[in-house]
């Protein structure tokens, strides 16, 4: 394959993998903030394990927005500050698993870090070759994405619920449905 | 509508949650209207009647929509996507409570997580000319 066949077929994958990349920084961000909010509200959470939850549902909610942002303007917005932001919140959940002794979901841990990498690597691969905004989403990488973090995010999310009412025994705070009926 | 992916999009997640709305009324005869365990709907989704009239809800906004103009898809894809969003988070956490008020279940999870990043991302990601061109007339 020429160096033109080459160019000309990345330039073809560009806008589809352009297309990946906010649902991706979207799935990150719900189990960051999950993961974020299990950890400020779980009672034996230390001062420091609240202070890592607080700031990891604050990197959530910042990536659900810069994974809007983006797709509005039709590529990555702040692709440094969006690294910068990818990096604290992969380090923030190494915290999160240190300061609450592995009560936090390592399951989720794993697949949010799982996304944030692959987010990080499109944002970069974006950074170094950029190209004019896409005028409009395409819409089969979308349903793709959109599936496969569905797929991803949901187990992520459900144990990341399942981490948050873990007892000191190890068993799980069962809450009667039907309390108050 | 064929060439606008909002219209498009609208109109058929609308006719879904639409027919996803009526077709749980079938199973959730007996269910307290804000049961926390309802009626499983093709099998695997939880519904009770308040879930099923939230369905008929947004599936009527987004047929209408949809079926109106491209503004009004994406205005509608947007809201309802965040909306969904936002529960693809709090839900998880309001499962096994008595907070639980649309009986929620994992499979509703999956399914919500999925239209929220579809009508987000359409209503944010396409045709975005359609603002641009407003504010320039503005």
């Amino acid at each position: 394959m020429t160096l033109a066949a080459t160019d000309s077929t990345a330039a073809a994958i560009a806008p589809m993998l352009r297309s990946w990349t906010p649902p991706l920084a979207w799935g990150a961000a719900l189990i960051v903030a999950g993961i974020g909010a299990a950890t400020l509200i779980a009672d034996a959470s230390t001062p420091l394990a609240r202070v890592t939850g607080a700031l990891l549902v604050l990197l959530g909610l910042t990536g659900l927005g810069w994974g809007a942002v983006s797709l509005a303007r039709g590529g990555a917005v702040a692709p440094r500050v969006a690294l910068a932001g990818i990096l604290a919140s992969i380090v923030s959940l190494g915290v999160a698993l240190v300061a609450t002794h592995g009560r936090a979901s390592l399951i989720g841990a794993a697949a949010a870090t799982a996304l944030l990498l692959v987010t990080a690597t499109l944002v970069s691969a974006e950074r170094r070759h950029p190209s004019a905004p896409a005028s409009s989403v395409r819409m089969i990488p979308l349903l793709l994405a959109a599936a496969l973090v569905a797929i991803v995010v949901t187990p992520a999310l459900g144990a990341v619920q399942d981490a948050a009412l873990l007892q000191d025994d190890g068993t799980v705070i069962v809450v009667d449905p039907h309390q108050g009926h | 509508m064929r060439t606008s992916p909002n219209r498009l999009v609208a109109t058929i997640f609308g006719a879904i949650y639409v027919v996803v709305g009526l077709l749980g009324f079938a199973v959730t005869g007996g269910v307290g209207f804000i049961a926390t365990e309802g009626g499983l709907l093709l099998g695997i989704f939880a519904v009770n009647p308040l879930h099923n009239v939230a369905h008929l809800l947004i599936g009527a906004a987004l047929l209408i929509a949809g079926l109106a103009n491209v503004r009004a898809a994406k205005i509608v894809n947007t809201t309802v996507g965040a909306a969904y969003l936002l529960l693809g988070v709090v839900g998880f956490f309001l499962v096994g409570t008595a907070a639980n008020i649309l009986a929620l279940n994992v499979a509703d999870h999956f399914l919500h997580l999925g239209s929220a990043i579809v009508l987000l991302a359409v209503g944010l990601g396409a045709e975005r000319t359609v603002r641009d061109a407003r504010t320039v007339v503005a």
